[in-house]
């Protein structure tokens, strides 16, 4: 399978170590002085900041290229070390190589013979493929087998072991070996003893590994910064190598008058110091360098790795242009396709557009009107810029427009402002799924929030406490074709995730719905039109004649929204699952019956419009296209908030009043269960409860206690619910699953329950028992978590406490749940990231290697199957009726 | 302990060896080279339950594997023997 367009292929990378010849080499000047500037504030010759190293002020010219700020990207520098320093980085190799060869005649701890067999070794691994890691581990094993050999082979010296003494000193039974007796060693190593070692002697020598001159970084990439004060800050690399300059002379003027060997060696150490942390500031073992405030120095290592690293921070991801942020709010008078972008963001962001003979006239007349035109006090979009085909780029402002607009010609690129209908990509962080960005049609607004309609709420998990989002404005004609076509919000109605509608309605517009077709409610016309007066033009559905006037049922008022031909049959939310169930002759108005586009019976809810559930976005989008299902959410969405608005919608705690026999009834039912639980208890204390199967006796007694306080809770959820009907605005969003649960509600009227942690009753805190307040040893319910008051009511301090104590549990969960999945995320992300379904269905990465031979083993995209499920058997057996009917699709 | 036949284990699907006159045809048909389809090791338990009865298997043959799938019923995938 051969790709288009790749001219050229990388055929292979080679990592050599630099010699100190190539060093010097690379080097523009010596530096010798750890002074950086004169009094005068000019770069001093041969020091840190010599501009043969680059220039970094405006005004001055490099002295090695002749170039200014702009053109000079900078050059290396040398500092000649006085004595030689090992290079941290090669650590392990070092001590590798010194281990597996001989410390007297460099040899490899083994046989002529031997090592002619593993390099003969090496050459096979090559022929049959096998990459650098493969090299490696041979390499290794080899260094492995050689290191066995006490006494060399060929001059029969005993070898001594070799320690390493974090991060840089060597040891040999004992005494120190410095670095120049290290790079001696190194140096005695033949080439061809290197091979089998996996070094390749034709590019490198191991002695390189012990630097002898330190190669110094051009200025521009440790700049200088000059504060308000005129004082100047000098980079962190900078310092260091201030510090490694300083001792390294000291350490020459002490060698050359014979300083004693304590005080040269002390230095020494220093100079490696300075140089270990130059290189890397977090190698264990040694204290990291620090500013003088105390902060640690940021060395080159520093520079690279982790997520503030150059690599992750800049290279693999970058700011952009064209995008903007803000705080969201809701607009329900959006289509789901728009989003709300505010003046001051459009007038900010650009669109290029290319001048043509068609278009030029109606380019001029735009750039004329300035950078922020207004008609009648409305937005008209302006033009911030234009660019010149020799690229070069003008303002456009109030005072030039109308002369700039004059020497627009065919071939120029405006920058035009943001206008009604743009296409642009909207994304909300954490992006954990392909609808976290998604692209959207401007629509221009006032105030300063991105606006966004509810039901897309969902897919970007947002809500308005604050949240902020992000915009990015597509910069071609292609780019927006193409999110037009497989990034906007109608195409992402359907979740590849769970195979359902994840875009849909969300609590008043399914409580909203409800009472629009909850036991098919009448509406009069004054209500209909008050109904109907948020919708752009829309037709009224057919009236029936009742007692001389003119009245409107719920339901026809939903089919009126509904395709024709749409047949459906399924269970709404409201469902009480009843042990038979009477289908459409159900008396909770729970079986949706859809024949033909007419909702026959059945309640419109969670079920049937809600994001993840709504069974009839998901028919739709299915069957009828996306275009439809953006239409119908847009619809319905504003006709249930008109009926929402009409009835009136509210909450108070008093909806979970219940009369006080029931209340006298759940008393019974908490002393009860506590009752038990103390008798199973004091069974347990007297050895008589009978042991579960698998369980010892305290695990018994804990799950029967478990088992009866839930048995309990669900009592007593019972007993409220009783009195708590649909006609109470808690219970409706609790049952048509607009907000919140009935389990939530039995927990306002009723009682809390059981507290559990890791699902099991508290039972630490004090020596046997979990509070002071209780005896030692106690078992009971009470002593054990076990909360007998309902929100409404309030807890007593020990129930309060043992509340908490399940409500951090809860906190905590989630905050350890977040981060944990996010890294799992990130290494599934990295795992998968060049893998791509071909034509023929199967999976391959980008060395064309095959990972799957059929997608997920079906080949079946999960976006269009029924919740995982290839085939929908239901929607088959309603569409057959239909058909019988003689209606259907 | 005798040895354990691990192709009787619930949990390891059906291995075939793949004939060599077939080889050629099933490649084709899935447009791959062989040196790009997953491999096996040929110290693989399985490989040497099936070398006891389909007598010794080189280098270079490919591994029919039969499994049950959640989403297919029955997928198929073949694998390439390799040593090392």
């Amino acid at each position: 399978m051969n790709r288009k367009g790749i001219t050229k292929r990388i055929g292979a990378i080679k990592f050599a170590y630099m010699s100190p010849k190539e060093i010097r080499r690379l080097s523009a000047t010596k530096i010798i002085t750890p002074d950086t500037y004169d009094d005068d504030g000019f770069p001093i010759e041969m020091g840190l900041m010599d501009t043969h190293l680059g220039v970094i002020e405006p005004g001055l010219r490099c002295k090695t290229c002749g170039g200014r700020v702009d053109q000079c990207s900078g050059h290396f520098g040398n500092i000649e070390l006085s004595m030689p320093v090992i290079h941290v980085g090669y650590i392990k190799e070092i001590k590798k190589l010194l281990r597996s060869t001989c410390s007297e005649c460099g040899h490899i701890l083994m046989s002529d013979e031997e090592r002619d067999h593993f390099i003969q070794e090496m050459v096979d691994l090559d022929k049959l493929g096998g990459d650098s890691l493969d090299m490696r581990k041979l390499a290794k094993e080899i260094s492995k087998s050689a290191r066995k050999n006490k006494v060399c082979p060929h001059c029969k010296t005993e070898q001594r072991k070799i320690m390493l003494d974090k991060p840089t000193t060597f040891r040999e039974d004992n005494t120190k070996l410095t670095p120049k007796e290290v790079r001696a060693r190194l140096e005695r190593i033949p080439d061809r003893d290197l091979i089998p070692l996996g070094l390749n002697p034709k590019v490198v020598r191991p002695e390189w590994m012990v630097l002898s001159v330190l190669l110094v970084p051009p200025v521009t990439v440790r700049p200088s910064i000059t504060l308000e004060s005129g004082d100047r800050s000098e980079d962190d690399l900078t310092h260091k190598l201030v510090d490694i300059l300083r001792i390294n002379q000291r350490l020459r003027e002490n060698r050359d008058v014979g300083s004693p060997q304590l005080i040269v060696e002390d230095l020494w150490d220093l100079l490696q110091y300075h140089v270990n942390t130059y290189f890397d500031n977090q190698t264990s073992g040694i204290p990291p360098a620090r500013h003088r405030s105390g902060r640690t120095l940021k060395t080159l290592i520093q520079r690279l790795k982790g997520k503030e690293g150059r690599f992750r921070q800049n290279l693999s991801g970058k700011r952009v242009n064209f995008s903007s942020r803000s705080v969201i709010s809701p607009d329900p008078w959006l289509s789901i396709n728009q989003v709300g972008v505010p003046i001051r963001a459009a007038r900010e962001l650009t669109v290029p557009l290319r001048v043509t003979p068609e278009n030029i006239d109606y380019v001029k007349e735009m750039v004329e009107k300035g950078p922020e035109p207004m008609e009648q006090g409305k937005y008209v979009a302006g033009a911030n810029y234009i660019i010149r085909p020799d690229g070069r780029r003008i303002r456009v402002t109030e005072m030039n427009a109308e002369t700039v607009a004059e020497k627009i010609e065919v071939g120029f690129i405006v920058e035009r402002e943001l206008k009604d209908g743009d296409i642009v990509l909207f994304n909300r962080q954490p992006s954990l799924h392909r609808m976290s960005m998604m692209a959207h049609e401007v629509k221009i607004v006032p105030g300063k929030t991105f606006r966004l309609n509810l039901a897309v709420c969902p897919p970007y998990n947002a809500d308005f406490d604050g949240d902020e989002m992000n915009l990015h404005v597509l910069q071609s004609e292609e780019a927006c074709a193409e999110a037009k076509v497989i990034m906007r919000v109608q195409e992402n109605i359907l979740s590849p995730r769970f195979g359902g509608p994840i875009i849909g309605a969300t609590q008043d517009h399914i409580s909203g719905l409800f009472f629009l077709t909850y036991r098919n409610p009448m509406f009069t016309r004054r209500e209909v039109v008050s109904i109907f007066s948020n919708m752009k033009s829309e037709n009224f559905p057919p009236s029936e004649n009742i007692d001389g006037e003119k009245m409107w049922y719920g339901k026809e008022i939903f089919s009126h929204f509904l395709p024709e031909n749409l047949n459906l049959e399924f269970r709404a939310s409201i469902c009480e699952n009843c042990d038979e169930c009477l289908k459409k002759d159900c008396e909770h108005d729970a079986f949706v019956l859809i024949e033909d586009g007419n909702l026959k019976t059945g309640t419109i809810d969670e079920n049937g419009i809600g994001a993840f559930k709504g069974e009839v976005v998901d028919k739709i989008a299915r069957d009828m296209g996306t275009d439809k299902a953006r239409k119908f959410i847009d619809q319905i969405t504003t006709i249930s908030l008109g009926v929402i608005t009409l009835r009136g919608f509210t909450t108070a705690i008093s909806d979970e009043d219940v009369p006080p026999e029931a209340k006298q009834q759940i008393r019974e039912v908490l002393e009860k269960a506590a009752d038990k639980v103390k008798a199973y208890a004091e069974a347990y204390r007297d050895g008589e409860l009978e042991q579960m199967p698998g369980r010892d006796l305290k695990e018994t007694l804990e799950v029967m206690a478990l088992k009866e306080t839930g048995k309990s809770r669900d009592n007593i959820g019972a007993i409220a619910s009783r009195h708590l009907g649909l006609g109470n605005n808690s219970v409706v969003m609790a049952k048509t699953g607009a907000r919140a649960s009935m389990l939530n509600l039995t927990q306002m009227a009723g009682a809390l329950g059981q507290q559990a942690m890791r699902g099991e009753r508290p039972s630490r805190g004090y020596e046997e028992r979990t509070l002071t307040h209780f005896e030692k040893g106690a078992l009971g319910a009470e002593a054990r978590g076990f909360v007998k008051s309902s929100y409404k009511d309030g807890l007593n301090p020990i129930e309060f406490f043992f509340h908490s104590m399940a409500g951090r549990e809860g906190l905590v969960d989630t905050a350890v749940r977040t981060s944990r999945s996010g890294y799992m995320q990130r290494r599934l992300i990295h795992a998968m990231e060049d893998l791509m379904v071909y034509n023929d269905g199967s999976v391959r990465n980008t060395g064309d290697t095959m990972i799957q031979f059929e997608f997920g083993e079906d080949g079946m995209d999960p976006m269009r199957t029924k919740s995982g499920k290839a085939v929908d058997i239901d929607d088959i057996i309603t569409e057959l009726k239909a058909a019988k009917r003689g209606g259907g699709a | 302990m005798g040895k354990i036949n691990v192709m009787k284990h619930a949990f390891v699907p059906e291995h075939r060896p793949v004939s060599k006159e077939d080889e050629e045809e099933i490649l084709e048909g899935m447009n791959v080279p062989k040196d790009k389809l997953p491999k096996i090791l040929k110290s693989d338990p399985v490989l040497q339950q099936l070398e006891g009865v389909h007598g010794k298997i080189e280098e270079g043959r490919i591994i029919k594997i039969v499994r049950n799938s959640s989403t297919a019923g029955e997928a198929n995938a073949y694998r390439l023997v390799v040593d090392r």
